[in-house]
């Protein structure tokens, strides 16, 4: 593995070469700045190139074998010839999926291969500035290390992106559009938060889920037989789940949420009755987003229908 | 309307950041003190490019669906023992409560904690586009107050993630000065503490971990460590309770000092003309609003602009 690193290092002068600055360009200030032109065509290929390249030029075969070693095993892994023409910026967005790798249709690194690239790019920022800055100067290094900028960049762009999407996430779970909860909802997800399903994830991810426990004296029955139209009180117990997908949250068709649960009547119909009171009637119920339909059993079954209210803030 | 972060066109190679304390700021607010920062660093090392973190948006989410009074209240009553002075500790417990309740809130410390990172990545993606390398950007953090603990617990969750492409060694973001301002990262350490099991997602709380507070840093693949802050400063005021003291008292539960750091200074606010514990706490009560953040002016022992304008001259050596 080492000699065939070694092999290579003639290709790596020229990389240094090619750069037009090799030692004499020590000391120089200020610093150059990245030249956007090359890190946007940066492929996996340059980025090897400047591995050979620093690898030579710190000479860390005899000051850092351990280092040296481990680049030629990223070498090797990296190997795969359709890979070095991939540009970095794409490929630290497009890692392998199960379908890619399923229909072999298109040139991506494998697993194997995307751990070698981040662990390349880690390692050469990691030990190439110190080592190479001495040696061919500050300007040299940043146009070396111009592939690592540009794999680093990118995925920095793709973090950004999954941040603002966490940012969404917890906006529509929290927000102004958000369904408030009462007081007793506070206290409850208050201590759901200690139950790993409820929490946010290690990454920052919310959970999609929250709890419900709601007195609802809005509902009212759809009209059938035996069954007049009017208001119904119940009890909702149950839990909400959240809809992340983009376009969803702000429309009837595509709300931001769903829920379900089971619900409480007490022996009496009519808005702003205890559902604790007489023989309870017991049925369950689905929410999609602000609308939602129940159906309570017993003798007197019937279909409710309401939309998700917040009559009294923090109470029901 | 979603949370958007900062954009600024880089012209050197320096970056500041403010991160703001209690209150409720928007965008466009704390502007002399970012004018204060700006003319502290100079033009000697270059324009430096000035960002603000308003992140209050964020905590309005969760304060109109979360009413957390009961557990704050308990909250305030611990900190109020804590202080144990018969004088200040109710005033001061009260104003110190505001600091605690994102504590008590798994979501509400992710959500702001994400704000932050994607302001973070932000201002370093600024300046790889003006050609500035991460490894060669000079960034500094000045945060006060509840900003500290934000501050605190975004640098360690950088270090420790590589997906936010912040790491001192995996992506060279190291940051040049973070200066914490009457931070109560300590008393907040210490209230979780005592607070035990009530504090959600302890996990993920890097305030309450290790045997102390501790600067965040990364291990490298070939054995070596790198710190993501090269200069960490404290600075307080020995009147300021958030700061860790009271009336000129520094109790150490509540005052942050972290092994390692730069510099630490404690600064006398006799220019105040504070002389006894009663006028601290009328001071204090004074600020206070009901259900609404402190409202804290220049004759405030923790006043942010009070403390720039104080430590210009530093601050200018700091960030050249």
């Amino acid at each position: 593995m080492s000699a065939r690193w070694g092999a290579r290092r003639c290709g790596a002068l020229v990389v240094v070469a090619a750069l037009g600055h090799a030692g004499a360009l020590a000391g120089q200030a200020p610093a150059a700045r990245l030249d956007s032109t090359r890190m946007a065509t940066a492929t996996i290929g340059t980025l090897l190139g400047s591995a050979m390249a620093g690898d030579s030029i710190a000479n860390f075969g005899t000051s850092r074998p351990v280092v040296h070693a481990k680049l030629a095993e990223m070498q090797m892994r990296l190997s795969r010839g359709a890979l070095r023409s991939l540009p970095l910026q794409s490929v630290a967005t497009g890692r392998a999926t199960f379908g890619t790798v399923l229909r072999r249709s298109a040139v991506v690194p494998n697993v194997v291969e995307s751990a070698a690239l981040d662990t390349l790019a880690r390692l050469m920022e990691e030990e190439f500035p110190a080592a190479l800055r001495p040696v061919i100067g500050r300007d040299s290094t940043t146009q070396l290390l111009t592939p690592v900028d540009a794999f680093n960049a990118a995925l920095r762009r793709q973090s950004m992106a999954a941040s603002r999407e966490k940012l969404q996430r917890f906006e529509r779970k929290y927000g102004p559009g958000a369904p408030p909860r009462n007081l007793l909802e506070v206290a409850l997800n208050y201590g759901a938060q200690f139950v790993p399903a409820f929490q946010p994830t290690a990454e920052g991810w919310p959970s999609r889920a929250e709890l419900i426990a709601s007195y609802v004296p809005t509902y009212l029955s759809v009209p059938g037989a035996g069954v007049k139209a009017g208001a119904v009180t119940v009890a909702e117990v149950g839990a909400r789940f959240y809809l992340w997908k983009a376009g969803w949250g702000s429309s009837v068709l595509r709300p931001g949420y769903v829920s379900f649960g089971a619900v409480l009547a007490g022996a009496r119909d009519g808005a702003l009755q205890s559902p604790f009171k007489g023989a309870s009637r017991f049925g369950g119920f689905v929410g999609w987003g602000g609308a939602k339909v129940a159906v309570i059993g017993g003798r007197n079954a019937r279909v409710l229908v309401t939309r998700q209210l917040h009559v009294v803030p923090w109470v029901f | 309307m979603t949370w958007t972060a900062q954009q600024q066109q880089w012209r050197g190679d320096r970056a500041v950041l403010l991160v703001h304390g209690i209150g409720n700021a928007a965008p466009g607010d704390y502007g002399s003190i970012a004018d204060a920062v700006k003319e502290a660093a100079g033009d000697g090392g270059g324009p430096v490019a000035m960002y603000q973190l308003y992140y209050d948006q964020v905590n309005d989410w969760f304060s109109s669906k979360m009413q957390l009074g009961a557990l704050l209240t308990a909250a305030t009553r611990a900190l109020a023992t804590r202080i144990d002075d018969p004088e200040l500790g109710d005033t001061l417990a009260e104003l110190v409560g505001d600091v605690l309740w994102p504590v008590l809130l798994a979501d509400a410390r992710a959500a702001v904690r994400e704000a932050y990172l994607l302001q973070l990545k932000q201002i370093v993606d600024d300046g790889v586009r003006a050609g500035v390398p991460a490894r060669d950007q000079r960034l500094s953090i000045i945060c006060h107050s509840l900003g500290c603990f934000h501050t605190y617990e975004v640098l360690h969750h950088a270090a420790l993630f590589p997906s936010h492409t912040l790491q001192p060694a995996t992506h060279g973001v190291r940051f040049a000065n973070v200066i914490f301002m009457a931070s109560p990262v300590q008393l907040i350490r210490t209230i979780a503490d005592a607070m035990g099991s009530l504090v959600p997602n302890k996990r993920w709380l890097y305030t309450v971990q290790g045997e102390t507070l501790s600067i965040p840093r990364q291990a490298t693949l070939s054995g070596g460590e790198v710190r993501s802050v090269e200069n960490w400063v404290t600075i307080t005021g020995n009147l300021d309770p958030v700061g860790g003291h009271f009336f000129r008292r520094r109790a150490d539960w509540a005052y942050m000092s972290v092994p390692g750091e730069s510099v630490a200074i404690v600064q006398p606010q006799d220019a105040l003309n504070i002389t006894t514990k009663a006028q601290l706490a009328a001071c204090f009560r004074a600020c206070l609003r009901d259900r609404e953040p402190p409202n804290i002016t220049p004759k405030d022992p923790h006043c942010w602009e009070a403390y720039v304008t104080t430590h210009a001259s530093q601050l200018r050596t700091w960030l050249a």
